[in-house]
């Protein structure tokens, strides 16, 4: 549990002369793609003159540090002295954004002027909430804490900013649940704020403690990422076979909604087997006891070693989840990444694809047809024909 | 990481963990980035296939991976020279369709290259680069073209 947004840069060098380099900047959970191309020749060289390119997005998070950083890379004399100045800028970013966040009327180059209220407010908040119940403290957020009674420990995140209390604070837990930011009858915030969680977790605690027996007993396809309240599990069956099981928020333990994925010969036969048993599904047994009964087999295990994603992985860009960049510029901190969803029609091929990486590919094939919206082409492996919508491409949501 | 990196990089990790298992059948002997840091630079070696005039030689090949892989293909070219009717034997230049028009992002940089081998063993002279190996395949004179390539491989492919 990350509660303030980690930032790293690394660069890789984009030839062997190295004249040009590749940065990767992780802020958070977000990647962002900066080039720095030097000046003089490919034979010589220079730091002079080299140039800071960086994707829009980036572009704006740093706004006028973008000046700053490009002087400074000219200065520099290697790669790595100049991974340092972005590190120490990015960091100091980071920690001017947590205190303004999303406070659009707040300019980002102005320091907060905190006042002696924000303090007496805040000693204020904290001595209603209870000292046992804060978890972690410094001058712009508070982290409360609750732990339930299967031992398990939530958190609400306080961002306070200059003119705390008399405006609100911004609350973040890591469930996606929005809380309600309002004043208790005294007028405090930090107490409301965590009555609400108290009840959010009493209302979910059980649905939690089923996804996170299914996401350790079975083979869940990026487990890691769903530390939301998202309640749809992706379970591997077998090589391209995909179960996907939407649990009910309030009754957790009964026969969730489900979906098969993979190719309609692989999956005919289980589906019709889940089809028959499904009355055999106990409230009493765990899911991993249950998927077994419905499906007429132990479902595997998460391997250790090889591929995690169990051959699901898109057949073009070879990854499992895709980042949608146009999402991540402009999500307000939300990421969304996309899962390979069309499958090859083929029985015997049944390739999972990502739609863009797949209209990617369809565009740069001549063969490819493209009409109202759809267009029509051939998977790479098998040439069966598939077909992809173009407009729901980029846009998974709105 | 981009798309292009990401996608190389889970090739590497199938080269290294094939390797021990395939490296003695495979005509392919060598097939890696040219250094580290850039992958979008490779280097293959292949070894002339059994039983055929390229038999004994070692064939090396540079590969560069355009920004858009896999939806353009690796541009692929021999660096020994190589007497064949589909390479061009001053500049290495390799006419396979895959490498043009019959692209896929099915192949990989592995399957491509050991495609490049088979067709070491599997001239197509109607789409000759290099003429005169391949007038000698039209006209059937099997022997003479034989032994045209195995004086080339034993000149330039085997130190
Ligand atoms: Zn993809
Ligand atoms: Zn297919």
């Amino acid at each position: 549990m990350a509660l303030s947004p980690r930032t790293s840069v690394v660069f890789v060098p984009r030839n062997a002369y190295g004249t040009s380099y590749h940065g990767l900047v992780q802020i958070g959970q977000t990647e962002h793609v900066v080039r720095v191309d030097l000046g003089g020749t490919p034979e010589h060289p220079q730091w002079r003159g080299a140039r800071l390119l960086g994707s829009s997005a980036l572009r704006e998070l740093l706004s006028s540090q973008m000046d700053i950083l490009q002087a400074k890379l000219e200065l520099c004399e290697s790669i790595e002295a100049f991974t340092a100045e972005l590190e120490d800028v990015l960091e100091k970013q980071q920690q001017q954004k947590t205190v303004e966040s999303s406070q659009s009327a707040v300019s980002l180059d102005k320091t907060p002027t905190v006042h002696a209220s924000f303090y007496a407010g805040l000693m204020d908040e904290l001595d209603a909430v209870g000292w046992d119940f804060v978890f972690e403290l410094d001058d712009h957020s508070v982290v409360l804490c609750i732990d339930d009674s299967s031992g398990q420990r939530h958190t609400v995140r306080a961002i306070m900013f200059a003119d705390f209390p008399a405006a609100p604070p911004r609350l973040e837990n890591d469930y996606g649940v929005a809380l309600r930011v309002e004043r208790d009858v005294n007028g405090r915030w930090l107490t409301g704020a965590l009555r609400h969680m108290n009840e959010i977790v009493a209302r979910y605690q059980h649905v939690w403690q089923v996804l996170r027996h299914v996401d350790e007993s079975l083979w869940v396809l990026d487990a890691e990422a769903t530390a939301s309240l998202r309640l749809s599990r992706r379970i591997v069956l077998a090589n391209l076979v995909l179960l996907e099981l939407t649990f009910h928020p309030e009754r957790p333990e009964t026969l969730p909604s489900w979906r098969f994925l993979g190719s309609e010969a692989n999956i005919a036969p289980l589906r019709s087997r889940w089809h028959a048993n499904r009355a055999l599904w106990s409230t009493n047994a765990t899911t991993r006891e249950n998927l077994e009964v419905l499906l007429g087999f132990p479902p595997p295990t998460r391997p250790t070693e090889t591929s995690e994603s169990g051959g699901f992985e898109c057949g073009i860009c070879y990854a499992y989840s895709l980042e949608d960049e146009l999402t991540v510029a402009s999500g307000e901190g939300e990421r969304t990444s996309l899962v390979p969803d069309v499958l090859c029609a083929n029985q015997h091929c049944g390739r999972p694809f990502h739609r863009p990486c797949l209209i990617d590919w369809f565009r740069a094939d001549p063969t490819a047809r493209q009409s109202l919206g759809v267009i029509f082409g051939q998977c790479p492996y098998c040439e069966q024909s598939i077909s992809a919508s173009t407009l729901a491409s980029r846009t998974p949501r709105m | 990481m981009d798309a292009v990196s990401r996608r190389l990089l889970k090739e590497l990790q199938d080269l290294q963990r094939d390797r021990a298992s395939s490296a003695a059948t495979s005509e392919l002997e060598e097939l890696a980035p040219m250094d580290d840091a850039d992958l979008l630079s490779w280097k293959a070696t292949m070894r002339g296939p059994e039983g055929s005039p390229y038999e004994g030689g070692r064939f090396h090949l540079t590969i560069q991976v355009p920004s858009n892989y896999p939806l353009q293909p690796p541009k692929i070219e021999f660096v020994t020279r190589v007497c064949h009717p589909n390479v061009r034997f001053a500049t290495g230049e390799i006419c396979l369709d895959i490498l043009k028009t019959a692209w896929s992002p099915a192949w990989t940089l592995r399957s491509t290259c050991l495609a490049i081998a088979l067709l070491l063993n599997h001239p197509e002279p109607s789409s000759p680069l290099n003429v005169d190996a391949a007038n000698l395949l039209r006209c059937g004179d099997q022997l003479g073209y034989e032994s045209l390539v195995r004086m080339y491989t034993r000149i330039y492919a085997m130190q």
